[in-house]
């Protein structure tokens, strides 16, 4: 029985795996932003004695360092599997109260947070961490002196970019704790329906994502390759990049180690 | 390191914290006053995580003289010289004014008029070599609005209180710009609120980065109003040509048909 930890749990992609795993009864603690998420997503389950939810806004950085403490006393730790699957996408420049755009936060920094929270137990287990990318990661950059996108904002363009920090990230990880015998991966789900885009969104982005989104693939579906790594044989050559199960190469600019390093630094900065 | 500080006024809502940050990017030193400590706390705490400058917190409620008289002395005890305030703090109801409960709309008239005015007054005797002062008005503030009675006639004011105080003080290198913004998207229910305005409420939305940088040159500039986004310059180019007897029936008429649409999220916000 392993224990697995997965944030976005209460909706989307995030519950299909939920679902998954329930079914295979392993330990699972399920993350969603609020208590009534949670509740709704737990009673949906029927409420199985293996599951145990908990809400954390992953935009706030209190949040997460207050129930991280939570999780680690649940799983006593030692963590097998941690999957990361909440996002959010943003039509508006908004903020948390830390002054941090909340697309950034929510979708990347939080990942990086709640990552290194957790680190030590991984080890414990010689774990895995999953992280939900995208293909609009490619043809895109990092501007250092400007990662909240205060100069250039708009609403794909920061989505992208949060999507290349996740690939970015997963290298980097790879780099500095593979020797360790942990190893984490970048899953693309490619088009999926859910409502992401339809949340914090207005007007034309709404419709057109609802409109998108409804040729994607379920969730249910989509899941089944989150399952795949995590069941089949560790694959410890790169790249750490999987689409529909199979691997593929990420952008060439997310695979750079001085990218890597630039980023993690970052990140190390904005949640010491 | 000097001891010129920029003060912020409301620095833990969203646009303070936009000010603030873009400011101590510049390389000032920040005091932040606002009236949640913890809140204070919280943004200080990040700030102080990525830069060197200084950060100071005073938690002030700006409707209470005594209190104000404190922050001052606090500013003077801790050697403070002001070069710019930026003061946000202001309060937004809409509602009917024989609708509103007596306290709200004393208390935004306190708040956006008598705490604006307190605060501007005493930052005159701290400041630097020099005063740039920003202050939060409306693109409200040029139109008479029904519904939005006492807040219209407080953002008026302070575009008539710029324009007056640019002049009385033109030697004394002390300058006020007003920011005439529309809707600011700062939280998801202030966006629900501007979609439910329709299309004229969604083509006045304009990020708060980029709100927040402009200004800051216009600031610099030493221009006396900014009003952000095309769409509103435009709306208000045209609303200067109908007579403003005729202006408020367009915008009660108009206002009416917003408010049966939000009439189940009418709070009272504290900016």
């Amino acid at each position: 029985m392993k224990n697995i930890v997965i944030t976005g749990a209460t909706s989307g992609i995030g519950l299909a795996i939920v679902k998954a795993l329930v079914e295979k009864e392993e330990n699972v603690i399920a993350i969603g932003m609020n208590q009534v998420d949670c509740d709704t997503a737990y009673n949906s389950l029927q409420r199985p004695k293996s599951l145990r939810y908990i809400p954390i806004d992953l935009s706030s950085n209190q949040q997460i360092d207050n129930q991280s403490k939570l999780i680690l006393e649940h799983f006593e730790e030692k963590i097998d599997v941690l999957i990361h699957c909440a996002a959010t996408v943003r039509q508006y420049f908004m903020t948390n109260k830390e002054g941090y755009e909340l697309q950034f936060q929510v979708n990347y920094l939080a990942i990086f947070h709640l990552t290194r929270n957790l680190l030590e137990a991984i080890k414990n287990s010689k774990g895995m961490v999953i992280a939900t990318s995208s293909r609009v990661h490619r043809r895109t950059k990092l501007y250092f002196d400007d990662l909240m996108n205060r100069k250039r904002y708009f609403i794909l363009n920061v989505y992208r970019k949060t999507k290349l920090c996740i690939a970015i990230f997963i290298h980097q990880f790879n780099r500095l704790f593979m020797d360790k015998d942990l190893i984490g991966y970048a899953v693309d789900p490619g088009l999926v329906n859910t409502t992401i885009g339809a949340q914090n969104t207005t007007g034309f982005f709404n419709k057109f994502w609802q409109f998108r989104s409804s040729f994607g693939q379920t969730p249910k579906v989509v899941a089944t390759y989150y399952l795949k790594l995590i069941y089949e044989k560790r694959i410890t050559t790169a790249p750490y990049y999987y689409k529909y199960g199979k691997q593929l190469k990420p952008s060439a600019y997310s695979r750079r180690a001085d990218i890597g390093k630039l980023l993690w630094k970052a990140s190390e900065e904005y949640v010491k | 390191m000097s001891n010129n500080f920029v003060m912020v006024v409301g620095a833990t809502g969203g646009l303070g914290r936009e000010y603030s940050i873009q400011l101590i990017e510049k390389g000032y030193n920040i005091l932040l006053v606002a009236r949640d400590k913890s809140n204070l706390k919280t943004f200080k705490d990040s700030l102080l995580k990525k830069y060197k400058q200084k950060v100071l917190t005073y938690s002030c409620d700006i409707t209470d003289n005594q209190e104000v008289i404190n922050l001052f002395k606090f500013i003077e005890e801790n050697n403070i010289k002001l070069s710019k305030l930026i003061h946000i703090a202001g309060i937004e109801i809409e509602d009917w004014f024989k609708d509103t409960s007596h306290d709200d709309i004393l208390g935004l008239a306190n708040t956006n008029v008598i705490g604006t005015t307190n605060i501007i007054h005493r930052a005159l005797e701290v400041k630097g070599e020099s005063l740039d002062i920003l202050v939060m008005s409306s693109l409200a503030g040029f139109f008479p609005m029904p519904m939005k009675a006492v807040y219209s006639a407080s953002k008026r004011y302070i575009i008539e209180l710029a324009r007056t105080l640019n002049y009385e003080l033109k030697g004394e290198s002390t300058h006020i710009l007003a920011v005439c913004a529309n809707g600011m998207p700062t939280r998801p229910d202030i966006v629900e609120k501007l979609k439910s305005q329709g299309v004229f409420g969604r083509l006045s939305i304009v990020n708060i980065s980029k709100v927040v940088r402009i200004s800051l040159k216009k600031l610099n500039k030493r221009t006396t109003i900014y009003v952000p986004g095309r769409f509103n310059r435009i709306l208000l180019g045209f609303s200067k040509l109908i007579p403003r007897s005729i202006l408020v029936k367009i915008l009660g008429r108009r206002w009416k048909k917003a408010w049966q649409k939000i009439e189940a999220n009418k709070k009272v916000r504290k900016i």
